[in-house]
């Protein structure tokens, strides 16, 4: 019994340093610790906004739309011109948001529906960082599709 | 490494047909569950996140090493290297989350499995209770699994006792 646990734990450890070394090595690695601190709603400071409301600005494009779900889910489908900055993994991908944006940027950010978290820590991320105007979009991709709003894939 | 084939005259027929049907089944299930989880972490970990499996600073870590572990458990059993350990790993694992899958039934929670892929939406084969079943139904075939093992386990794990009931040093290959 000794030997198979002495099997098994060689089996995690070599494990532990294989999971680390490709996560370090490949392009897209995560970080080793991220924030998934749950954040209530009512906690938050940021104003949300309806999909009409959500819609209006998108059809004027009078706001940049921040997708906060993972990068496969924004590949299977997101509000068109959404740029995605995935809960976890937002010092990576923040560039692109500063690159094409002041900090007085109308922002909406939203995530897959209502009961979705992720995009008041992605608005949260955004609003240390130095962004003044942040709106959460709260019914996420799931009430925009009810709507019949356009999808972009 | 010792990767020694159950000798034919130790079982009948149908029963090495099954020992290697119950390898490769759950050898194979394993890999192939690793795969999305390895090549999508940040999914995973957000999988890992709404099964409050582990608190927030850890839920990275246990989506970036939990795939490895699960690879590497599943090609160590088909292969036969270390295969006991394997083996004994699968089933801690199935064990460990089949109780987490019946805790959070008990408690309501909303979650998907995140087994065979990170998708939050659901199929019939993530309802919680199909998952609960599936855990458990792979938990039982790993443990006859270590049953019909016991020949090897026998032979290359522990003291053969000799006549005099005196411990032989084992003999056993690494």
């Amino acid at each position: 019994m000794k030997k198979i646990l002495a099997e098994s734990a060689l089996i995690i450890i070599v494990s532990i340093l294989l999971g680390c070394m490709v996560n370090i090595i490949r392009p897209h690695g995560i970080p080793f610790v991220g924030d998934w601190r749950n954040i209530s709603a009512k906690d938050s400071e940021n104003g949300y906004i309806s999909v009409d409301t959500a819609h209006s600005l998108w059809s004027n494009r009078q706001a940049t739309f921040v997708d906060a779900r993972s990068d496969s889910d924004f590949a299977q489908g997101r509000i068109p011109g959404a740029l995605n900055i995935p809960r976890g993994n937002e010092n990576m991908y923040f560039p692109i948001l500063r690159g094409t944006t002041g900090f007085d940027a109308t922002i909406v950010v939203y995530c897959s529906s209502e009961t979705c978290d992720d995009s008041i820590v992605v608005a949260e991320y955004l609003k240390r960082q130095g962004y003044t105007s942040i709106n959460l979009y709260k019914g996420g991709i799931v009430k925009w599709i009810e709507k019949g709003y356009p999808l972009e894939k | 490494m010792d990767r020694e084939r159950v000798p034919a005259g130790e079982m009948k027929n149908f029963k090495f047909a099954v020992y290697w049907f119950l390898r490769l089944f759950l050898g194979l299930v394993f890999i192939y569950a690793s795969i999305h989880k390895i090549t999508d972490p940040l999914g995973f970990a957000k999988i890992v996140h709404n099964f409050q499996l582990a608190p927030w600073y850890m839920v990275n870590f246990t989506a970036i090493v939990m795939p490895y572990l699960e690879l590497l458990c599943g090609i160590l059993l088909i292969s036969g290297i270390f295969r006991l350990g394997a083996l004994f790993t699968i089933e801690f694992l199935l064990a460990f989350f089949s109780v987490l899958i019946a805790v959070n039934i008990a408690r309501g929670l909303d979650f998907t499995c995140g087994c065979f892929s990170n998708s939050t939406e659901k199929t019939v084969l993530d309802i919680p209770a199909v998952t609960l079943l599936r855990d458990i139904a792979m938990f039982l075939m790993g443990l006859y699994l270590f049953k019909l093992e016991k020949p090897y386990f026998e032979k290359h794990y522990k003291p053969v006792l000799q006549q005099d009931n005196t411990a032989r040093d084992f003999t056993h290959t690494v």
